[in-house]
């Protein structure tokens, strides 16, 4: 089903016939997808239905065989992932990636805003103290604070989870890609997780997020897609995608959709 | 309530190491310095200009393979090319070579980058062999090339003894000067990268290329200007290195275990350390120096696998270099940034 909205003229991104084959395998098979400014938007989809492959295309890691990607209209296709982050989208990976060696303050420090930067203005300067104040306050946010001087590789995994987060909000993202954000993360942790991303959304960053905890992702999403084998097959208001005849076949051939990771 | 305390006390924290090793620091170079004056023996001078070598040399791969995590084992091009272009420059065109240590360095970078351009597409060990093999094949067109005297190679105007203009003296001691002001501006320009953001970018990039350039970091970019800088500085030793034995041949400035001996010194010191390279010339060097006036003259070998062995326990005992003992031993508060 091809997505049923379009009301509006642009929207923040724009997912058109995208299709990915690996050798003897098909990840993405012609998908669409549409996410408007200030929503959160939630994927789900069984194992294999191309979800990651996607935000792998989109951040730039893997180039698309066929179709589009727009940012505001403007093509992301062919740009490194580097030069996507710079485009203002952010992405946290599948299993978190924290650099271990460095300090948490110092992970935070290595996401700040690289448009424009020379490398010869990097070497000569540290960083300005209010890059440093905004890194302090983002560790703060993500309840990171008292750990600031530990090694990123010391931390528990929910707080690498965090640590991440907030590292990719220090490059001022209009847009983050969230791979299941929860998975691995303690319940107590993933409370404090899902109040953050609420309160990302509410200052005007998109964030669009594959998720497994069916709970939390319709909890937080406005609107979510189901994928499979490569395709969206469905797209609505969470407790309606529930009820999808498409979506509980995809995940079963037939029977409720209760499962939680 | 308990923030600014803790604040306060981060500060001085962050004070106090820096300030300590700038004392240390200061105090050491003094003391190197006054060294040469109070040691008269033309051999021990030679021992400590070939520290202070390894000191720049080890700097400079540091800056590559210990903080962007490039094991370059091609940095005997560098070296080369550096000594080559400078000499040459001397020979063929009177070009002082404290102009022409630049050039070379400027040479040496260039060549950096158009290894650059192809080896960066491979990581770690495929990184390592790639420019092995390219620092091979470097030193067998020199051997082939008839300009720059093939396996002969090239002595310099020693019959110009001594000259300020040509970098030749009879004395050790310019050269210990003129290699430890290398040495001092080299180190803190590495201070100075640590301290940067650049720091934290390479070290990001060594510790994970993906995660950094999804923060927006371009790998290439900075991998790129890692080893430029590198090659730069290495080149420029290469130099001085001519300078300072007055002959080059493809042998002696370009050999694989001349970049196997540079990577040593970082790694035995410390990888990604400042005080690393500095601790590991100044063991490696003296060690290899008493293995082979002790054993040496056999004509075996046996200096060598001595020197050999004694690395090889070194290492089993300092897994992760000698800062990384230092680190151990120091309270874990010193640590917070």
């Amino acid at each position: 089903m091809a997505p049923a909205r379009g009301a509006r003229d642009m929207s923040l991104l724009e997912v058109e016939g995208l299709s990915k084959h690996f050798v003897g395998v098909t990840a993405l098979d012609g998908l669409h997808l549409r996410v408007d400014a200030g929503e959160i938007v939630g994927l789900i989809g069984p194992n294999g239905s191309g979800k990651t492959t996607l935000f792998h295309c989109i951040a730039g890691a893997l180039s698309p065989d066929h179709g589009d990607i727009r940012l505001n209209g403007e093509s992301l296709l062919g740009l490194s992932p580097a030069a996507v982050c710079g485009h203002g989208v952010g992405r946290t990976f599948q299993l978190a990636r924290v650099f271990a060696g460095l300090t948490a303050l110092e992970n935070v420090l290595a996401g700040q805003s690289h448009r424009e930067e020379s490398v010869l203005a990097a070497a000569v300067r540290g960083s300005a103290p209010t890059v440093r104040r905004r890194a302090r306050e983002l560790l703060e946010f993500v309840g990171l604070d008292e750990l600031a001087g530990e090694r990123g590789g010391e931390l528990s995994y929910g707080q690498q989870r965090l640590l991440e987060l907030a590292a990719v909000l220090m490059g001022e993202p209009r847009l983050i890609l969230l791979d299941e954000p929860t998975a691995g993360v303690n319940p107590v942790l993933v409370d404090r997780l899902l109040a953050r991303l609420r309160e990302i959304n509410r200052s005007g960053i998109t964030i669009v997020l594959i998720e497994h905890n069916m709970e939390a992702v319709m909890s937080l999403s406005g609107r979510m897609y189901a994928l499979a084998m490569g395709r969206t097959i469905a797209e609505g208001a969470p407790e309606a995608l529930r009820e999808s005849p498409a979506v509980l076949e995809a995940y079963f051939g037939a029977g409720r959709l209760s499962v939680r990771r | 309530m308990g923030r600014p305390v803790r604040a306060e006390a981060s500060l001085v924290e962050r004070a106090g190491p820096s300030a300590r090793s700038a004392a240390l620091g200061a105090a050491a170079v003094a003391v190197l310095a006054a060294l040469p004056l109070l040691v008269e023996d033309i051999y021990y001078q030679h021992v400590l200009v070939i520290c202070l070598v390894y000191v720049v040399l080890g700097q400079a791969w540091n800056m590559v393979g210990g903080y962007a995590g490039q094991w370059s084992l091609g940095h005997a091009a560098f070296f080369g090319v550096g000594a080559y272009t400078s000499t040459l420059l001397l020979l063929r065109a009177t070009v002082s070579p404290w102009l022409g240590m630049f050039v070379g360095g400027f040479v040496a970078a260039t060549v950096a980058c158009l290894i650059a351009f192809p080896c960066f597409r491979l990581r770690t060990h495929y990184f390592a062999m790639a420019t092995l093999a390219i620092g091979e094949t470097v030193r067998v067109l020199f051997l082939a090339f008839d300009w720059t005297g093939g396996a002969t190679g090239l002595v310099l105007p020693v019959q110009r003894i001594p000259s300020s203009y040509d970098m030749l003296w009879a004395s050790k001691l310019p050269y210990f000067y003129v290699i430890l002001a290398v040495a001092v501006v080299v180190t803190l320009l590495i201070v100075q990268v640590e301290r940067s953001r650049l720091g934290v970018y390479l070290r990001a990039i060594n510790q994970d290329e993906e995660a950094a350039a999804r923060l927006g970091i371009e790998p290439r970019r900075y991998k790129l200007a890692a080893l430029a800088g590198s090659a730069f500085v290495t080149g420029l030793t290469g130099t001085f290195y001519a300078q300072y034995t007055t002959y080059i041949d493809p042998f002696s400035v370009m050999s694989p275990m001349l970049s196997v001996r540079i990577v040593l010194v970082p790694v035995f010191g410390g990888l990604g350390t400042v005080a690393g390279p500095i601790i590991g010339a100044f063991t490696l060097i003296p060690l290899s120096e008493i293995t082979r006036t002790t054993w040496g003259g056999r004509g075996v070998g046996i200096d060598q696998v001595v020197y050999g062995a004694i690395i090889v326990w070194l290492t089993v005992w300092t897994p992760g270099g000698v800062m990384a003992l230092v680190r151990r031993w120091r309270p874990r508060a010193a640590r917070a940034t």
